[in-house]
């Protein structure tokens, strides 16, 4: 019996001391794309790095029926494009060395595949863009014409649009080959691939037709994970009150390096009432977080006013500026980088205000982590922990910036939960940062669409899929599952 | 690139004539009298009458204010005319040509010897899999990271030339005989060894094996594995080439290092070099001498500085732009 495409039968694989992969069996035709879904820590790459020949493994991996060889059969793009490509060669170099250890292939149509200028092939590593990147990750592993794609999380750091972009050109390749795309996001499986699997704990839990397994989830995974993609709004009733707890009026700001000079934010208006939560959505460079440090009083604007309370923030003495910062709690996208590595939780969380258990119970920790340090917990339980330590300092303003785009959607749902708890228990206003138009949409009250340095859009979210800016339409469109389940 | 480079030899111009005044100047704020000095040799240490000291020291221009002076050897110099020696009265550019490229040959040995044994030694700890031989470097790194430079000469000798006669212990050439390629590569090789196996080495050593080492499972690394490239392009392109740019930085530095100790080298081997002639100059308040010598001692560090550079650039796209991050 020969089958085309990629079969596997029993594959395990281990890591010193344990077994993360328990005898998988996967089989994914030549011409269908398969998701393998699951949350962090499940074995889903692991797999993928094992049948690409990263990882010893138990078991075989079968390419159109003959076992897989090394960097011919499978083709592997990596989570982290710009980290997979070596920095002090050209895109040319990639893609020819590719070529010539194999015999075959041809770099400017594997570019042109995928949407880009064979003049970029010139270009370094560090010119591209996310997206390009992205893109010449993903012709460099078809460029020799390998019978399986494994594309690897490979659109977790872009924004709506270009991942919709990379997505389509990855189904795209489906067309003579298999394809095994790796996503901890159930709604982008569905929208991309023919059949899902849902992995957990180096096993699939459950696996059939993305539409079967969106309609009628038979495992609790699946029912979680479909839950998570297709949410409701998570979004406290309780309206907001009266005034402006921070507002920025005709904000500009330039960001001037040694090469080049962007206008990040070109005249940006936005004032967000007490107790309310705002989310600030855009593409990438569409001057998001440069908002943020506005919003922070951190960063001063060249032109335009940032209001806290209704006082100028850059007309008060430095000590009341200081002030201010401390009753403003952040969270970041990347919550172990903005930890101390030697702190302990205890100490870091003491260095926003005075430590106490029920700050760690609050975000749903045991409060024995206190003395783990950032780097032994998980990416969900730092996050929350970086939650704890913006409360510590009983903020009246928390601005989140990307806080969930690093997280499964199991425990981005945690945390989304966790922020909206604070406005209830708290009062305290939010500003959140995401280039997820779901994620605003959950914790939300009102969305605004930031483009090219401006607000070009202020939409109560309920309202947001009436929204007409174009931007807005790009962003819903590019979004997935959008209409149909939220 | 040109405009760069431009400005980079505009700098080392700055470099040069900056070290000149503050040579010029150190050496003026010195104790002693050059002319003291001469008188004192040549009537063959009795003490001089302050008379004499005083007529010389007009004759030799010694009285005019420092700017004066500097102008002087300033204007003189930008012509090719580095005075003449206090000491033997000839003039100071023969005396460096006839020492400088002893110096040369002996400190571009060196180098070559410590960074190619470097890299080497740098490779195979970062490469390797076997512990026992990770922990024997460590601990040759370590032993060596204790000796400086003088003391591994003095080993050397005893090892090699003392004790054994394996090897000539100093000179260019065995007394009265000719300066042969054959010999001239005997007598060259303790002398490179001492001066290239000092405290310093280990350090060039940690800079490839943390360089490499540090890229050995990066993603691109992983990348270019996974692809199916030969070892030798993953090895050589992917790992060597972005993991040397530390070390190559260095380059520049470690000559400076490594002309540093050429001084007591060139004595300890009584090689015919600038450096024991500086040293012998430093002790008679040869002053046009030692000021020569110090500026060919800076244009060496700077010409080393600059080829790093070069090599860096060839390496690293990103330091072409002056994007030296996330290197």
């Amino acid at each position: 019996m020969t089958s085309s495409g990629l079969t596997i039968t029993g594959l395990t694989v281990d890591v010193p001391g344990r077994r993360v992969v328990h005898g998988l069996d996967l089989a994914v035709p030549a011409g269908r794309v398969l998701a393998l879904a699951g949350p962090s820590g499940g074995g889903k790459t692991l797999t993928a790095r094992a049948i690409a020949g990263l990882h010893p493994h138990g078991g075989t991996v079968l390419v159109n029926g003959r076992p897989s060889v090394r960097g011919r059969d499978v083709g592997y793009a990596f989570q982290d494009a710009l980290a997979s490509l070596n920095p002090t060669v050209t895109v040319r170099r990639h893609l020819t060395e590719t070529v010539k250890a194999h015999g075959t292939g041809d770099p400017g149509a594997a570019l042109a595949r995928f949407g880009l200028d064979p003049a970029l092939a010139a270009a370094h590593p560090f010119e591209l863009s996310g997206g390009q990147a992205q893109r010449v990750a993903l012709a460099l592993a078809t460029v020799h014409g390998p019978p399986v794609l494994i594309a690897d999380e490979v659109t977790t750091a872009l924004d709506p649009v270009t991942q919709a972009a990379v997505l389509d050109l990855v189904r795209a390749e489906a067309r003579d080959r298999a394809i095994l795309l790796i996503t901890h996001d159930l709604a982008a499986a569905a929208r991309w691939a023919d059949d899902i699997a849902v992995m957990r704990d180096g096993r699939i839990v459950e696996q059939g037709p993305a539409d079967r397994i969106l309609a009628d989830p038979q495992s609790d995974l699946a029912r979680g994970l479909v839950a998570a993609a297709t949410a409701a709004p998570v979004a406290a009733e309780a309206p907001p009150g009266d005034g402006e707890a921070v507002s920025v009026q005709g904000l500009r700001r330039v960001l001037r390096s040694r090469r080049r000079t962007t206008v990040a934010l070109d005249g940006a208006d936005l004032a967000v009432r007490p107790g309310e939560a705002v989310a600030i959505v855009g593409r990438s460079g569409s001057g998001k977080s440069t908002l943020v440090g506005a919003l922070a009083a951190l960063d001063r604007p060249d032109a335009g006013t940032v209001l806290r309370g209704g006082r100028d923030v850059w007309a008060l003495r430095d000590r009341d500026r200081r002030a201010v910062r401390r009753r403003t709690g952040l969270v970041f996208q990347d919550p172990l980088a903005s930890f101390d590595p030697r702190h302990t939780v205890r100490q870091a969380i003491a260095e926003a205000g005075p430590y106490d258990d029920d700050l760690l119970r609050y975000v749903g920790l045991d409060p024995a982590m206190a003395a783990r340090r950032p780097a032994t917990l998980s990416g969900g339980e730092c996050q929350r922990v970086a939650i704890a330590r913006a409360l510590a300092q009983k903020p009246d303003v928390l601005l989140a910036d990307e806080p969930t785009s690093g997280l499964d959607v199991l425990t981005e749902d945690r945390v989304l939960r966790l922020l909206t708890g604070l406005r209830r228990d708290h009062g305290i206003t939010i500003a959140l940062v995401t280039h997820d138009l779901r994620v605003a949409r959950r914790v939300a009250d009102r969305v605004v669409v930031l483009h090219a340095g401006r607000i070009v859009e202020d939409v109560p979210a309920r309202a947001l899929d009436d929204a007409r800016h174009p931007e807005t339409r790009r962003l819903l469109d590019a979004t997935a599952l959008t209409g149909k389940w939220a | 690139m040109a405009l760069r480079a431009v400005r980079r030899l505009a700098t080392a111009a700055l470099v040069v004539a900056a070290l000149s005044v503050v040579c010029f100047g150190l050496l003026d704020a010195a104790p002693g009298d050059p002319a003291a000095s001469v008188l004192e040799a040549r009537s063959g240490g009795r003490p001089p009458s302050p008379a004499a000291i005083a007529e010389l020291r007009g004759e030799m221009g010694l009285d005019d204010p420092p700017p004066v002076r500097y102008w002087r050897w300033a204007s003189h110099a930008l012509r090719g005319d580095l005075g003449t020696s206090y000491m033997s009265g000839r003039p100071v550019t023969e005396t460096l040509g006839d020492t400088v490229p002893w110096t040369l040959l002996l400190t571009a040995s060196a180098v070559l010897l410590s960074f190619a044994a470097a890299l080497a030694v740098g490779l195979v700890a970062a490469l390797t899999r076997r512990a026992w031989l990770r922990r024997g470097i460590d601990l040759l790194l370590f032993v060596m990271g204790g000796m400086p430079g003088f003391v591994v000469a003095l080993l050397l000798l005893y090892a090699f030339a003392a004790a054994t006669h394996l090897m000539p212990s100093g000179g260019v050439s065995r007394p009265g005989e000719p300066v042969t390629a054959y010999g001239l590569l005997a007598h060259l090789m303790l002398p490179a060894c001492a001066l290239a196996f000092g405290h310093h080495f280990g350090v060039y050593v940690r800079l490839v094996e943390n360089g490499v080492g540090r890229l050995r499972d990066a993603p691109h690394v992983q990348n270019a594995r996974v692809r199916g490239l030969p070892r030798r392009t993953v090895v050589v392109r992917h790992l060597m080439r972005p993991g040397l740019v530390p070390f190559t930085a260095r380059l520049g530095v470690g000559v400076g290092t490594l002309v540093a100790g050429v001084y007591a080298t060139e004595v300890i081997f009584s090689w015919p070099g600038m450096g024991r002639e500086a040293i012998s100059a430093a002790r008679a308040q040869d002053h046009p001498l030692l000021i020569a010598i110090v500026l060919v001692t800076g244009l060496i560090v700077i010409a080393a500085n600059l080829a790093a550079e070069l090599i860096v650039a060839a390496l690293d796209p990103r330091a072409r732009t002056g994007r030296a991050d996330a290197a």
